[in-house]
């Protein structure tokens, strides 16, 4: 299932092979494998024959430096980094200090949204022996030292921003649960299609919550309820029965002993010295 | 019934054995009506045996170190056979003594060293009247391994001669009496070997150990003792205040006039040694008669032997021998205190229990029979002669003529830790008593070796020992051994609970080669168990200065000795050993008093004696440059109470914040809390090295060497509870974040720079960065919270839920144990410093969760049976070791009773659960009270191939260390520290000078920047903190290549990172969508693309990643 493509590309699956490499210095290349994007159910955002799906994008990579080595393919519209292959968008974060997802490390994958359909092809037929080069001196990636400099100078939490941050959070999140409320309240009592009337908190008869601990302390109420009524150690078959436990415990308990001292004895734990 | 155990054995993991079948018997069988048998069986577990368990193990014991009836019959088969060669022997020529041309010349040596040279008397070989077996064999209490039998063989009462008592002469004569008969055998077929040995280490009383050949292939190890036919000697000769050893013959002078045999000192040793021959017999039909042929008293004399086995008490000179302990049984049957009815157990029990009730260095105990012998020696005639006194049946031995008292001491107080043993209920009792060994380095938590040359005997007349040495034939080093151990007793008071020798195996040589010197060893190691209530005491006081005893006092102390006033207004002697200096030199006090007091007494120079106590502290140190007011770096001790005070300090402004909810309590929750960080952080006051700033921070900079490592502090500040917090997650953590800034600004207020984040808020404080983090219980029940189909809401555990439940419940809680722990025992923080040190330095620490050491560490000090708990913190790192290699982790939970919390169902109910859900639970399951069945801390980590290769390393470590401190002089102790690099594949050195922890590396080398704090650095800006280039870089390779590779790094300053490629990354993969990432494409033989890894790629990112930081790449073929 493979064969070598007609300008010198390599396909793999389906997948065309093209080399990448950090700089112009680097010895050793990674490769990347590309192909139409296609799925079933396609996304406005990653348009069905203008977007290239490509795999094995490396760590260092960022979302500028595969717009411009792909640019000489043609225009670049849009990039996004997966983690993994999605056929949705990736999560935005609204929020500059509480992200929903953390931020992507390692190799990933990247949906590559072309103005021109054409440039697929053109991509596809990137050559096997000519690596693109991310990182150039005009366009130099931030890496090692210089990063983590520049990280710990970011981290930094502008006080006054985030304080107006969760104040607009905050006011749009009452607004919604007094919203909710307020619906809550406007269906108590409504039945629905088949005459159900659900109970909810906010009637004038509140249930009691369905919780499991609730559910539990009922059970065992209800358990010692049971066993109080019972009587213990009046009746003789009670007597003898108790007994007759007793030595079936013991005996159980040697037997236990006794097998235990067997697997001890397998693993060689009386070879004092 | 102390235990029991639940069913159903999985094979455990790691092992190859089936699966053992459900000890479930048939519910018919249950049920069945009882024999009176088995009901016997029943009570008599409960009432003569600890437990039914017990029982068991005992019986297994038992099969496995006694002798096997086939292997007792060649025995005898043996003995029979050289019974009759040795009854058969030819007579001899008479010879003089001093004439032994005629032996030697035919290649043997005599096993004596004979001197003084000159003996009169004539030596006549005649055959053994008699030659009988004797010893353990015979009363069936060997111990394997090393079983030999012992043989009286009889030497004819023709042999002897009259005056024969006299100066060595038996001695002699029976040293030649060995070697004619070595001489003999050696034509003999059936001998295969024969050596020759000291019997106990007594140099006065060589044996022949002949290794006798049955049945063409098997061999016995027989001892010949020779011994005087009854009648021989008048046993009164020997009576203990008698002199037999005349000085004058001794020192090679005349005898001058007529010397009166009543004036010359007394030779208790020499009469011991013979009496010890001529009561052979006696003791032997004596024990044999006692015994009776009971089971249980056999059985239990076995035990004993076991137990004092695995202390190192039952061999060589002053050892607490097997004979001793029967000797002791059988005593106790005369006294009643045992019957022979009684189980194996009982005796045990019983004896040992007498055993830490007696004291035979003030109150001896005596065997001997009623209708006795006239002219028997007194008990206070023994007392004053020995320090230890068990007469035995004929009444004129002392059959621990050679014990000292230390060594007795000794012996009684392993017998009172085996009473604590027996009374616990925890299941492992069994395992301490007898199956786990307690080696003397092990014990003792100092030792030191002194290297006696014959210089020491000038310091004998001092001492008064000139007449013992006469006695001892020349062995000063036991000579001088008991006044050494008396002195030190004395010097070192109250800061020891134990002070002991360390018994030596006595030499074995071949016949044909001469005897070793007398004294064959010159090397004595003495080990000190440690009160550490008083150990580290920096002062001595003496007595008020007009008392009578100061002049004695001073004359002991001499030049140390000092006249000081103390607080209450006293004036007395006094002896002060360090002012002010940091707890790791409080903590070898003891090797100062020993220096000083062993230079003063014996004129021991400085160069003979190694002492053993804080060779680790090194590890601990951290060299640093220190301008201003702090204290000297140690090991670290002063630092973390510096820093503590620091935190009280912040807690109560904490307390004091106007919030709108209460804080409940407050805990730090970083390793320094509980004591464990390795190195204490100092106040972040460096010298600067040209930082870049911006207006509240100091600022990293990529084209300049890394700022010097200072850490966070993190803090959790419990909320009180309330219902106001919203129900929504992210509405939760909006909601925390304000609380955040609220805190800053009140802190700000105190005058104290601040940091907010979302999450936290940083504040500075004396230098200290503490990152104070609120925290409530609700959003652990948020996490968790969850709604089934049918509405019902439930509460599972999420991974979330746990990670936040670990970091603000658990951790803290535990912090705050081990704190208290510290408190309690304060060698505790050094030993876990050290064990985190040794894993971080075998680059394992990012694999091994550093809680799991420390509760490992825990467990040391908390169940230290079958040892006290651990009084330094090297003997304390060389249990971790030996727990970390020794303990059966795949079947066995390590139950870590922190605040000893838990009870005796707790225990059973966690090894039966343990049992039954083995394959579920982590690798190293660690239990505590506060969480019992889940092992929190070591869920993920480590893996099978890391918890091997740590448990190599540490039984490796241990036995590099052992070997060190025998001989400490010399050696390097940060060889155990030292990784070895062989097994990465890839290594990568990084640039020196961005290791922001290079200081704290294991060895230093000549470019490693020492921090310099100075005092006088004020700046209201924020220091640079937990920046560790190192860090993020290894985060980022994790991140990245974690399907390739592991990453191995020594956080302490380590300048490697040792990269190991997994197992499966050679192997060519079909082409996968999820399989791709940092592949190469290859064609493989059958026309199919295939992927390999990228390995050169690879490689090439670790470079590209860590710009800057990477100085090299070394790729391993």
């Amino acid at each position: 299932m493979s064969a070598t493509g007609k300008y010198g590309s390599v396909v793999v699956q389906g997948f065309s092979v093209v080399p990448v490499k950090f700089s112009e210095k680097s010895k050793a290349a990674h490769y990347l494998y590309l192909k139409e994007h296609t799925v079933r159910d396609s996304d406005a955002h990653k348009p069905k024959n203008r977007t290239l799906f490509v795999l094995s994008v490396p760590p260092y990579c960022t979302e500028e430096s595969l717009r411009r080595v792909f640019t000489q393919c043609g225009k670049v519209q849009r990039v996004y980094l997966h983690r993994k292959p999605t056929a949705g968008l990736p999560v935005l974060d609204s929020s500059k200090y509480f992200p929903a997802t953390p931020p992507i490390q390692g190799f990933k994958v990247a949906y590559i949204v072309f103005k021109d359909p054409k440039s697929i092809q053109r991509a596809k037929n990137l050559p096997y022996d000519k690596p693109l080069i991310l990182s150039t001196p005009e366009h130099p990636l931030l890496i090692g030292l210089n990063k983590w400099c520049k990280e710990y100078e970011e981290n930094v939490v502008d006080v006054r921003e985030m304080q107006t941050e969760i104040d607009n959070f905050m006011a749009k999140f009452d607004q919604k649960q007094e919203e909710e409320l307020r619906k809550a309240k406007e269906n108590e009592g409504v039945p629905d299609e088949e005459g159900w009337v659900t109970v909810t908190r906010v009637g004038k008869k509140k249930g009691i919550p369905r919780t499991e601990a609730l559910d539990k302390k009922a059970k065992e109420k209800e358990r010692k309820k049971r066993k109080e009524k019972e009587l213990l150690n009046f009746y003789t078959f009670q007597n003898r029965e108790n007994k007759r436990d007793e030595i079936a415990k013991l005996r159980k308990k040697f037997e236990e002993d006794k097998q235990r001292i067997v697997l001890m004895k397998a693993s060689r734990k009386f070879r004092p010295y | 019934m102390g235990t029991d155990m639940e069913d159903d054995k999985r094979s455990p993991i790691g092992s190859d054995e089936p699966p053992l079948k459900q000890a479930r018997l048939s519910k018919g069988k249950l049920y069945m009506p009882p024999t009176n048998e088995e009901l016997n069986q029943l009570r008599e577990t409960e009432n003569l045996f600890h437990s039914s368990l017990f029982r068991l193990q005992i019986s297994e014991l038992l099969s496995e170190v006694r002798l096997k009836e086939k292997r007792k019959r060649i025995m005898n088969i043996a003995a029979k056979e050289l019974r009759q060669i040795l009854l058969k022997l030819p007579e001899g020529k008479e010879h003089d003594i001093m004439h032994q041309k005629w032996l030697t010349k035919s290649g043997f040596q005599v096993p004596l060293n004979q001197n003084p040279w000159d003996v009169k008397g004539k030596f006549h070989f005649l055959p053994p009247k008699e030659a009988t077996i004797i010893g353990s064999f015979t009363s069936d209490t060997c111990v394997k391994p090393d079983v030999h039998l012992d043989m009286m063989v009889v030497i004819p009462k023709e042999c002897i001669q009259a005056k024969d008592h006299l100066n060595h002469r038996y001695a002699r004569k029976r040293a030649l009496y060995l070697t004619v008969l070595a001489k003999h055998l050696d034509n003999q077929p059936k001998v295969e070997d024969l050596m020759f040995t000291y019997h106990h280490g007594n140099h006065l009383k060589p044996v022949l150990v002949v290794t006798f050949k049955v049945e063409d292939c098997k061999l016995v190890n027989i001892h010949l003792h020779p011994v005087p036919e009854e009648g021989s000697f008048k046993v009164n000769r020997f009576h203990i205040c008698k002199n037999n050893i005349r000085p004058h013959w001794y020192r090679g002078q005349a005898a001058v006039g007529d010397q009166v045999e009543e004036n010359q000192p007394s030779t208790p040793f020499y009469n011991s040694t013979v009496l010890e021959d001529l009561t052979m017999k006696t003791n032997q039909e004596f024990l044999m008669q006692q015994q009776e042929d009971s089971s249980g008293v056999k059985e239990g004399i076995t035990l004993l032997k076991v137990w004092l086995r695995q202390r190192e008490l039952d061999y060589g000179y002053g050892g607490f021998t097997g004979f001793i302990m029967s000797m002791y049984v059988t005593y106790l049957l005369s006294q009643r205190k045992l019957n022979v009815l009684m189980s194996s157990y009982q005796v045990m029990r019983n004896t040992l229990i007498n055993l830490t009730k007696s004291d035979w260095t003030t109150e001896g105990i005596s065997l001997q029979a009623p209708e006795g012998q006239p002219h028997i020696p007194t008990m206070s005639d023994f007392h004053d002669n020995f320090d230890v006194v068990f007469v035995d049946r004929s009444g004129f031995l002392n059959i621990c003529y050679s014990v000292n008292s230390n060594t007795f001491q000794r012996v009684r107080h392993e017998a009172e830790l085996a009473i604590e043993m027996l009374e616990r209920i925890d299941l492992d009792n069994f395992e301490s008593l007898f199956m786990k060994p307690v080696p003397f380095h092990l014990k003792f938590d100092h030792m030191f070796h002194i290297n006696c040359t014959d210089d020491l005997i000038t310091s004998f007349d001092g001492l008064g020992l000139s007449e013992q040495l006469i006695d001892s034939c020349g062995d000063y080093v036991q000579t001088c051994l008991p006044t050494i151990l008396k002195i030190l007793g004395k010097a070192l008071g109250k800061r020891v609970r134990l002070l002991q020798n360390k018994l030596i195996s006595p030499p074995k040589w071949y016949v044909t080669s001469s005897p070793p010197k007398v004294p064959f060893t010159d090397r004595l190691t003495v080990g000190l168990l440690l009160d550490p209530e008083y150990s580290s005491n920096v002062l001595d006081k003496g007595p008020s200065a007009d008392l009578a005893e100061a002049a004695e006092f001073r004359e002991f102390w001499g030049e140390k000795c000092e006249l000081r006033r103390f607080q209450d207004g006293s004036i007395c002697e006094a002896v002060l050993w360090a002012a002010g200096g940091t707890m790791s030199t409080k903590r070898l006090i003891c090797s100062k008093i020993v220096t000083y007091v062993l230079k003063k007494c014996l004129g021991l120079s400085k160069k003979n004696l190694d002492y053993i106590g804080g060779q680790l502290d090194d590890l601990l140190h951290m060299p640093i440059h220190i301008k201003g007011n702090l204290p000297p770096y140690g090991t670290g001790e002063e630092q973390t109470l510096a820093i503590m005070n620091v935190y009280d300090d912040l807690c109560k402004i904490l307390r004091r914040l106007e919030l709108p909810l209460t804080i409940n309590s407050i805990q730090g929750t970083s390793p320094v809390f509980r004591h464990t960080e390795v190195f204490s952080p100092l106040p972040a006051k460096y010298k600067h090295v040209e930082y870049a700033s911006d207006d509240v921070r100091l600022l990293p900079r990529a084209d300049k060497p890394c700022p010097v490592w200072s850490p966070i502090q993190k803090v959790v500040c419990l909320l009180e509870g309330s219902g106001h917090w919203p129900d929504d997650l992210e509405a939760l953590r909006r909601v925390k974040a304000a609380f955040h800034i609220k805190v800053a600004e009140l802190l700000n207020q105190n005058k104290l720079p601040v940091q907010v984040q979302p999450t936290s808020v940083l504040v500075l404080k004396d230098g200290y960065v503490f990152q104070v983090e609120l925290a409530h219980t609700r959003e652990i029940g948020l996490l968790k919270l969850t709604k089934t189909q049918d509405g019902m809401v439930k509460m599972r555990d999420t991974e979330q839920s746990l990670a936040l439940e670990k970091e603000i419940i658990a951790l803290p809680k535990l912090t705050s144990t081990l704190h208290g722990l510290q408190q309690q025992c304060n060698s505790f923080s050094g030993t876990v410093r050290l064990a985190n040190r040794w894993v971080a330095a075998q680059m394992l620490s990012d694999f091994v969760p550093d809680i799991a050491v420390d509760l490992m560490v825990a467990h040391i000090y908390i169940a230290p049976l079958p040892f006290k708990v651990p009084g330094s913190p090297l003997v304390g790192f060389q249990r971790f070791l030996t727990l970390l290699s020794t303990f059966d982790w795949s079947t066995s939970p390590l139950i870590i009773n922190l605040n000893y919390k838990f009870t005796k169902e707790d225990l059973t109910e966690i090894r039966s659960r343990f049992t039954k859900e083995r394959s579920t639970l982590p690798l190293m399951f660690l239990s505590t009270p506060e969480d019992k069945f889940s092992s929190l801390w070591t869920k993920r980590a480590p893996t099978a191939p890391i918890l091997q290769r740590l448990i190599l390393l540490a039984s490796e470590s241990l036995k590099v260390l052992n070997k060190q401190l025998e001989n400490s002089d010399g050696q390097d102790f940060r060889q155990i520290f030292r990784p070895p690099l062989d097994v990465y594949n890839v290594l990568i050195h990084l640039c020196q000078k961005q290791l922001p922890r290079q200081h704290q590396a294991v060895d230093l080398r000549k470019d490693t920047y020492i921090p310099c704090y100075q005092d006088d650095v004020e700046s209201n800006k924020f220091p640079i903190t937990q920046f560790d280039p190192v860090q993020i870089y290894l985060k980022e390779l994790r991140a990245s290549y974690d399907e390739f590779a592991l990453f191995f790094h020594d956080t302490f300053g380590g300048n490697v990172i040792g990269v190991i490629w997994k197992p499966n990354v050679f192997v060519p993969q079909q082409f996968k969508v999820s399989h791709v990432n940092a592949h190469k494409p290859q064609a493989s033989a059958g026309q199919e693309m295939e992927l390999v890894s990228n390995i050169e790629a690879i490689v090439e990112d670790f470079r590209i990643l860590g710009g800057g930081l990477v100085a090299s790449i070394e790729v391993k073929s």
